[in-house]
């Protein structure tokens, strides 16, 4: 089983990439981007396991290691 | 005096810091790594900068998963600890000390000599209060964030125990560094036994580094650690 954890800043946390970003694609002409968000994707490739136990481990291995939830949040998708 | 330092793979402020407590002060000091299990017989630890594990997920975050990282949870309840540059963000990821730090603005790597006024308050930091030290700083992500919450907590429990300001003292927004919220230079847990900063005093210990400030504090550091 894969769970691909995709990490992003929280909307009140400073994103200095982002904003960086949004400046030259400002320069490149959106500049109808309100936001960009960098953050980034850990994929975690298990071996075996089903998919509820493989979700739940992932849960919690966000919550106490990945994410740290004052400054990220994140999404989880686990697939065979 | 016994003095702990912890050397995690990638902190390179860990040879300083025992510099600084050994050959300037005398203190019995010894390196522990990341693998020690028990943390016993020191007085005053010390958690160094320096990009522990490469700064990679988070700076800092990879030492949660360490061996020492119960011990150091365990001693701070009570011991003298210490957290510098680095070792700030470590103490923040242990859930030791509220907040985080973030890459500066615009990403850029900052090095200066900010000055920060100390009001050490409850904290083991003996110095009298308003004392304004110009301290070395060399980061990419010394911007201390703290949500509403952990900003009301730091300010109705006086955990800010350091702010950067004027060298008369002033503290102002706009003087804060790297857009730190608060102008949190240095800060400290409930107890008042735990303390983390940015900036690194042990570099600013002898005249050839340029200042003593550094020496002024750590001395402060210190006698608050005498029985």
């Amino acid at each position: 089983m894969k769970a691909i954890v995709t990490i992003l800043p929280r909307s009140d946390v400073p994103d200095p990439a982002g904003e960086a970003i949004r400046e030259q694609l400002y320069d490149l002409g959106s500049s109808d981007l309100r936001r960009v968000t960098v953050g980034k994707q850990v994929v975690l490739d298990f071996e075996g396991g089903d998919f509820s136990t493989v979700t739940e481990r992932v849960k919690k291995l966000c919550q106490e290691f990945l994410v740290n939830d004052l400054l990220e949040e994140f999404t989880f998708k686990v697939e065979e | 005096m016994r003095v702990g330092v912890v050397r995690f793979p990638g902190s390179t402020g860990a040879e300083d810091a025992v510099f600084a407590f050994s050959s300037i002060f005398g203190c019995e000091t010894k390196v522990l790594t990341h693998r020690t299990e028990q943390i016993r017989d020191i007085d005053l630890l010390i958690i160094p900068g320096g990009a522990s594990f490469g700064d990679h997920l988070r700076p800092g975050a990879l030492t949660r998963i360490t061996p020492i990282a119960a011990p150091i949870r365990r001693f701070a309840r009570t011991g003298k600890v210490l957290g510098i540059g680095n070792g700030f963000q470590v103490l923040c990821e242990l859930g030791i000390l509220g907040g985080a730090l973030l890459q500066n603005p615009k990403l850029r790597f900052y090095q200066g000599s900010p000055h920060t006024r100390f009001t050490p308050g409850k904290s083991f930091l003996k110095l009298d209060p308003n004392t304004v030290l110009s301290l070395p700083v060399a980061c990419y992500a010394g911007r201390y964030f703290g949500n509403g919450r952990t900003r009301r907590d730091n300010e109705e429990q006086q955990l800010i125990i350091g702010r950067y300001c004027s060298p008369d003292g002033t503290v102002d927004e706009e003087l804060t560094v790297n857009e730190s919220v608060d102008n949190v230079a240095a800060l400290t847990n409930g107890e008042g036994n735990v303390i983390g900063m940015i900036a690194h005093p042990e570099r600013a210990i002898e005249e050839i580094c340029g200042s003593t400030d550094g020496l002024t504090f750590l001395k402060g550091i210190l006698a608050g650690c005498s029985p």
